[in-house]
């Protein structure tokens, strides 16, 4: 169909609007599909938000709250469920990425936008918009093949040979989160930055300040709530990444007896290991959907913080 | 509808997809469903299906692929995923044939059908050094204080200076279970690094110093040490095929195919066909690591 056809047709259409024509049919039937969508999509998430919810706080009950998050044996095989270990290794992992990855992120992000030239500026998100593209699979792989070995030297250089470390552990796991957020920190920092209004910095400039102290008197202050959000963010994906961490964390369901050179879990990681041998219905499924239930709230509390910070932000203005 | 609307409502629906993507705060990664839901009830069109023991896996594969040449239409589907795995699969009905190392649970002896296809032994192995290459077998005591945590350096085995890693696989492993009821009476095992199935194992024992575990004779490789056992009298005992059969060698269990009550015909026939003298006696000893069950001199009915 030609494009002159079609705009025959779509004047004749509405010239005849008040009828029930094939176009106010595909109208609706579009409307209606939209609408299905958007249901669906709804529908989704809070069937998925109850079952986790109601699993979740049955599996919790069957052990008792205080044990799940506190006992610090995992042994689902023998009846134990003590969390600790798991919520620790996903809480230090995760914050050992946002010191390695996000800050850094943060900081480069400042110098791109305030200090490095136009073209810099440019080259630099494109690469990190593909970096913030590969999956993580690829990350995790390339840590196991490298990464990990080099932490072992590494382990056995600070600790001294024959000490029980190795190269799996949470310093591993932290490193390779902070790798893997900061492009997405980084990106959302430059968005942050790049909305501060250029008569703002003019201002600055104006009134005798120099690029740094634009830099970090006027711009950063100016968007320091949407960096956040962003440092947030990068904290929940590293919360929750399963495949890239499985493969170097070392999978002991124990607190590492070295804090950084010694195999232990996360939350993700042994839900991952666990599943396959959890049937439905069963205590040890209700409990591994009651720590999926920890992590979701984890990643809820910090939505809502993000929430928080936007419309303090909006009511400042 | 005509095809500008179509190209609309697609190109509608893509920009409000998108929309909402850049809008939204970003939901964490869903946790998987379990793997259960996803294997398919057993249907009657010539395809079997498998799951378990990764152990077992390799002769399945043998079988599966003389067995599909032969028997044109006929599908056979072999998934691992460890021996419990195989064993729940095949009780709750979403398999044919349940893959496992270890004998069934006794609750589970009342509905399963036992059929022993091999015999497997298992053993210690170790990433190849220096520090290890004395070290080719040790009694089973001191096997026992090294996977329980209580000898720590290879150096007390009578090797080198360097730390022991302990690899475990997961609890639902059936080689970890076989080698626990030997070795340590049960699963004592010293927590530490775990790995979900065998491949993924055998890479890590390479790459990482100092590392034993324990596998399967099926991956058994030259750049593995492979650890036997000492006698009382100090005679090391190899995990050979002789020494197995015979029962100087005491790490082994037969390798089940259970069925719930009695197979299907598709899956009879292949039971049939992994049973056959043809199979036993020709392919079987084509693949490392696997002993006919008629070779036996001893016999077990418990792990």
């Amino acid at each position: 169909m030609g494009p002159t056809v079609a705009l025959a047709q779509a004047e004749r259409e509405a010239g005849d609007s008040r009828s029930a024509s094939p176009a106010r049919v595909g109208d609706a039937l579009v409307r209606g599909f939209l609408v299905a969508c958007a249901v669906f999509v709804v529908l989704t998430t809070v069937a998925l938000l109850g079952f986790l919810a109601r699993t979740g706080i049955r599996g919790a009950a069957a052990v008792g709250v205080g044990a799940l998050l506190t006992g610090d044996i995992w042994k689902p095989e023998a009846g134990v469920y003590g969390g600790l270990a798991l919520i620790a290794g996903t809480f230090i992992s995760a914050i050992a990425a946002v010191f390695i990855g996000a800050v850094p992120a943060v900081l480069a992000s400042v110098w791109l936008t305030e200090f490095a030239p136009r073209s810099i500026r440019m080259g630099y998100r494109r690469v990190m918009e593909i970096a913030s593209a590969v999956p993580s699979v690829v990350y995790g792989w390339l840590a196991l093949v490298y990464l990990v070995p080099l932490m072992s030297g590494l382990a056995h250089a600070i600790r001294g040979h024959d000490a029980p470390v190795t190269g799996e552990g949470l310093a591993s796991a932290g490193l390779l989160l902070g790798i893997m957020i900061a492009p997405t920190v980084l990106l959302l920092a430059l968005d942050a930055l790049s909305r501060v209004p250029g008569p703002l910095r003019e201002a600055s400039a104006a009134v005798g300040a120099s690029p740094w102290q634009t830099a970090f008197h006027v711009s950063v202050p100016y968007a320091w709530r949407s960096i956040l959000v962003a440092i947030f963010f990068g904290f929940a994906r590293a919360a929750g990444e399963t495949m890239a961490v499985q493969m170097v964390i070392g999978g002991a369901r124990r607190l590492p007896t070295d804090l950084l050179f010694s195999p232990t879990t996360t939350i993700s990681a042994q839900i991952v290991m666990d599943m396959q041998e959890a049937r439905p219905g069963s205590t040890e499924s209700d409990v591994l959907f009651s720590m999926a239930l920890v992590l979701l709230l984890v990643s809820v509390a910090v939505v809502l913080v993000t929430r928080g910070l936007s419309r303090s932000k909006q009511g400042a203005r | 509808m005509k095809p500008n609307a179509i190209v609309q409502t697609a190109a509608a629906f893509a920009l409000s997809m998108f929309a909402c993507d850049k809008s939204a705060p970003p939901a964490p990664e869903a946790p998987a469903a379990p793997s259960a839901s996803a294997a398919t009830a057993p249907t009657e069109t010539g395809a079997v299906q498998l799951s378990g023991s990764s152990a077992l896996q390799p002769l399945v594969n043998a079988a599966k692929e003389k067995y599909e040449a032969e028997h044109k239409g006929v599908s056979i589907e072999v998934s691992a995923g460890g021996s419990k795995k195989g064993l729940t699969d095949v009780a709750s009905g979403a398999v044919h044939i349940g893959n496992s190392d270890i004998f069934a649970p006794p609750d589970m002896q009342g509905q399963l059908v036992d059929h022993r296809v091999a015999v497997q032994g298992f053993a210690a192995m170790a990433n190849k050094g220096a520090f290890d290459e004395k070290v080719t077998a040790i009694s089973l005591a001191d096997m026992a204080k090294v996977f329980s945590g209580t000898i720590t350096n290879w150096k007390q085995l009578g090797g080198g200076s360097q730390p022991i890693v302990i690899i475990n696989r997961s609890p639902n492993s059936g080689t970890r279970a076989v080698f626990g009821s030997v070795v340590l009476g049960g699963d004592k095992f010293i927590e530490g690094q775990t790995e979900d199935n065998s491949g993924a194992l055998v890479a890590k024992l390479k790459q990482t110093v100092g590392a034993i575990s324990y596998l399967a004779l099926s991956f058994a490789d030259p750049q593995l040490q492979v650890i036997g056992l000492k006698s009382e009298a100090g005679a090391a005992v190899e995990p050979t095929t002789a020494n197995i059969t015979s029962g100087s060698y005491p790490i082994w269990s037969y390798e089940h195919m259970y069925t719930k009550g009695q197979p299907s015909a598709a899956a009879k026939a292949f039971l049939d066909y992994m049973l056959s003298p043809g199979f036993q006696e020709h392919v079987l000893p084509t693949v490392k690591g696997f002993i006919p069950v008629t070779q036996m001199k001893i016999s077990r009915d418990k792990d």
